[in-house]
């Protein structure tokens, strides 16, 4: 890559970081592993950066590149994650900051996170990222109905993981 | 949407405050770093693979073409049908640039997953060698593996060898069978981005030894569920830094696909929503983990299959689960982990 195209990557990746670790975030649900798939997306986009910089929507783009760093995190059996390498999970997290606020978030992030892969993506870009069905079906690389399918699965999912009167458990009522 | 889903939908509104800390691992400098060096190691890889094409026609064509005709001169030696799911049938160095980082033991296959050797990253590519007892091959796409589709490669040893046309180890791979013993073969696989992937596959090929047969050791114990049986033992190798996520799969003869895992992992950060064996657990419809079993250590049992097995059938297997000696101590751990 030419200089001024590898400071336009700095630039545009520096920018971004925040809303690339937050998406990584919400997918996994642990903030180690959220930093190795954006480590490992904008590594990615490294190589295909002509690519991006010519897509209509870099942004878009971008997102698409965590979103399958996620899934294919993911779908490496569980032999193949079982962080037997540099875990980063043998590092010591951070007390969460205490309150109802934080309690909440801590709940439904659980739950989310035993939320299968692909629902739990489809879940996160449509209701956290606010991307249209359309949009879910361009980074899931799958149909519309695929998409609508995934949101009721995953939605079901997450309400099961949260009980049977989840809005009145979480104080949401 | 539905008006339910639309309600399921605001369970997901307090994640919209989300934010990730402001310590961050994630580094531009390491991504440009990283990105430099594959984009070498495709250019690389691209000059080279002529070279390499030339000089393996060169050197050792005439050496695949007699071994293939000459089968008499082929090293092969008596495969069991079966291998002993408490012991390693083969171990392997480091080669071809990777490093053993964790062994699963079977009785019809048993495997060795690889990283990239001077690396703790979890992203780096994974090589493997798998080992198939006498008779047992993969399947591709729903026929077993035959090793007249694949091409010509070098001895492993003095055993015959082709490249597999297709991989059966995972996606974008470069692989190689060999016949390790008479009717058994074994399969050495590369991310195929890497530089000279033919050759790396033939190095960690080179680097298997089935001479010895090292009894696994793991740092508990478990009381295995009626019926149930071990498939297989999951162990950290070298490279791993945790030598204590040990994990073993249990299941039954009738369902070999439907399976539970228990094993030690580093401590849990969500909250307990339950107790198991009165201790703080986290239960799911899947797993259950209890969040110290001493050592500074979970244990976690789970299933891949809530049809067959019930969440207390988790819940009875994770309790059951005991630390043996000092898990700092690995003279002390279990040869068998069943009581």
């Amino acid at each position: 890559m030419r200089a001024a195209e590898e400071r336009r990557y700095t630039e545009y990746v520096t920018e971004r970081l925040p809303v690339l670790r937050r998406t990584a975030l919400l997918l996994c649900g642990d903030p180690h592993r959220a930093d190795d798939i954006v480590q490992a997306a904008i590594t990615r986009l490294y190589l295909h950066w002509n690519r991006a910089s010519a897509a209509r929507n870099r942004d878009a783009y971008v997102r698409t590149i965590v979103v399958r760093a996620f899934l294919n995190e993911q779908r490496r059996g569980w032999f193949q994650r079982v962080s037997l390498v540099g875990g980063p999970d043998e590092t010591p997290v951070p007390p969460a900051p205490s309150g109802p606020d934080v309690e909440l978030r801590t709940v439904v992030h659980a739950a989310l996170a035993r939320v299968p892969a692909r629902q739990r993506a489809a879940l996160v870009l449509r209701f956290l990222c606010d991307l249209s069905v359309a949009e879910v079906a361009e980074h899931l690389g799958c149909s519309v109905g695929n998409v609508k399918s995934l949101t009721t699965h995953g939605l079901r999912a997450l309400r099961r993981q949260l009980g049977e009167h989840p809005m009145t458990t979480l104080g949401m009522e | 949407m539905r008006s339910s889903e639309e309600e399921d939908a605001r369970l997901l509104t307090p994640l919209r405050e989300v934010a990730p800390g402001e310590d961050t691992t994630v580094s531009v400098e390491r991504a440009i770093t990283a990105g430099r060096r594959k984009q070498r190691g495709r250019r690389l890889g691209g000059a080279c693979a002529v070279a390499v094409v030339v000089a393996l026609v060169a050197a050792v064509l005439p050496g695949i073409v007699r071994s293939w005709n000459d089968p008499g001169e082929l090293t092969v030696t008596s495969a069991p049908a079966e291998f002993d799911v408490l012991h390693q049938r083969f171990t392997a160095g480091s080669a071809g640039g990777f490093a053993p980082y964790a062994y699963e033991t079977g009785r019809y296959r048993q495997r060795m997953d690889l990283k990239l050797a001077g690396t703790a990253d979890p992203s780096a590519p994974v090589a493997a060698i798998a080992l198939y007892a006498r008779g047992q091959v993969p399947d591709v796409g729903g026929r077993q593996w035959d090793p007249g589709t694949g091409t010509p490669a070098p001895a492993v040893g003095d055993h015959r060898a082709v490249y597999l046309g297709a991989p059966v180890l995972g996606a974008d791979r470069t692989e190689l069978a060999w016949e390790w013993a008479d009717g058994a073969w074994a399969f050495a696989s590369v991310p195929s981005a890497e530089p000279d992937a033919k050759a790396k596959a033939h190095h960690v090929a080179e680097s298997v030894a089935v001479d010895t047969n090292p009894p696994v050791r793991v740092p508990f114990t478990i009381i295995a569920p009626e019926n149930e049986r071990l498939l297989g033992v999951v162990t950290p190798a070298s490279a791993a830094t945790d030598q204590t996520a040990a994990r073993l799969v249990l299941g039954t003869a009738a369902e070999p696909r439907a399976t539970m895992e228990v094993g030690l992992s580093a401590p849990v950060a969500y909250p307990a929503n339950s107790v198991v064996d009165g201790r703080p657990a986290i239960v799911d419809g899947t797993s259950a983990t209890i969040l110290d079993v001493g050592g500074h250590r979970s244990a976690k049992a789970s299933t891949n299959d809530s049809r067959k097995y019930a969440v207390e059938q988790v819940k009875a297997l994770v309790a059951s689960l005991r630390l043996t000696g000092s898990i700092a101590d690995s003279r002390t751990w279990a040869e068998n982990p069943l009581r």
